[in-house]
């Protein structure tokens, strides 16, 4: 059975909660859809969907892989935004919902782990929301 | 020959991806991503940056077209789409119940940031729902303090999004020339 929006919306916080703790450095983790709708952050509040900073994400991913097309690279995996204060880690994923994970750290020397904790929450949030809604789970 | 910029604005639906694709000269660049607000909206896809396509004037002249995202979420994009910007196309979505006032929130976002506020509005699926007509978006303009011209468009068709284009660039003339 397919999982209530809310359900999925709370085990993604979870998971969220759970990647923050994973990655001391990390100050904010997200996830919005493709089209820039903030589905869920590492905080327990009900997030606003519209929220501007999604938005955002959405457009900054588009122009990257737009780029990416233009200079032959093909499906953009990853944006590393470096920036004074910390780095922003945009990972687009998801085999049948694409959705977008946003990371934010305060400390650019331990990059490597970042994207690796990112990588393997995109694997599994996938594996265990990436069904569209109403279509039933595999055994 | 010069290189002007102009903008197509309204609400998700409305046909600027297509307007933009059916003008341009080259494969417009897209940000098109599939919609999570499919079902709402009625529709598969949603720009989430811009449309970017170009189109060279006879007198050869280039025309860049930018295409806005249509959400309020993406309002941040629409100064810098507009920006140095001659001309804004308003495209209104007909079978909207709300589509004269969604017009005239459009005209206003986008008039003052365009040169000498140049818009036209394009009333696009007037054949699959009538009504408003094209004199009852005249009048809302008007009545909210908006010189602008109205015309029923298909976007798809390429002559049609092209007379609203001479339309812009007709006014633009007239603006300079002092008529």
């Amino acid at each position: 059975m397919a999982l209530d929006p809310r359900d999925s919306r709370v085990g993604m916080q979870q998971e969220l909660a759970a990647l923050c703790k994973k990655v001391p450095t990390a100050k904010l983790a997200a996830v919005a859809s493709e089209d820039g709708l903030l589905t869920a952050t590492h905080e327990q509040a009900e997030p606003n969907p519209s929220d501007r900073k999604s938005a955002m994400l959405a457009s900054l991913i588009a122009l990257a892989r737009t780029a990416a097309r233009e200079h032959g690279l093909e499906e953009a995996r990853w944006l590393v935004l470096g920036c004074r204060l910390g780095v922003m880690v945009v990972r687009p994923f998801g085999r049948q919902r694409r959705r977008l994970l946003l990371l934010v750290v305060s400390d650019s020397e331990k990059l490597g782990p970042t994207l690796a904790a990112a990588k393997e929450f995109a694997l599994r949030i996938d594996a265990k929301f990436g069904l569209p809604v109403g279509e039933p789970a595999q055994a | 020959m010069g290189a002007y910029r102009i903008v197509f604005a309204g609400p998700i639906g409305a046909g600027k991806t297509t307007a933009i694709q059916a003008l341009s000269d080259i494969p417009p660049i897209s940000t098109e991503v599939a919609s999570a607000e499919a079902e709402a909206v009625g529709k598969a896809t949603t720009t989430v940056a811009f449309d970017l396509g170009q189109v060279v004037l006879e007198n050869g002249d280039l025309v860049q077209l930018y295409g806005a995202p249509g959400q309020a979420r993406f309002d941040f994009m629409w100064p810098m789409i507009s920006e140095n910007a001659i001309g804004a196309v308003i495209l209104a979505d007909n079978r909207r119940p709300d589509t004269v006032e969604l017009t005239l929130q459009y005209v206003r976002e986008f008039a003052p940031r365009i040169a000498a506020g140049n818009c036209v509005v394009g009333v696009g699926r007037s054949k699959l729902r009538h009504k408003p007509g094209v004199d009852e978006y005249q009048d809302v303009l008007e009545a909210a303090g908006f010189a602008i011209p109205v015309m029923e468009v298909d976007v798809r068709r390429k002559e049609d999004t092209l007379l609203l284009l001479d339309v812009l660039l007709a006014r633009l003339e007239a603006a300079h020339s002092g008529a």
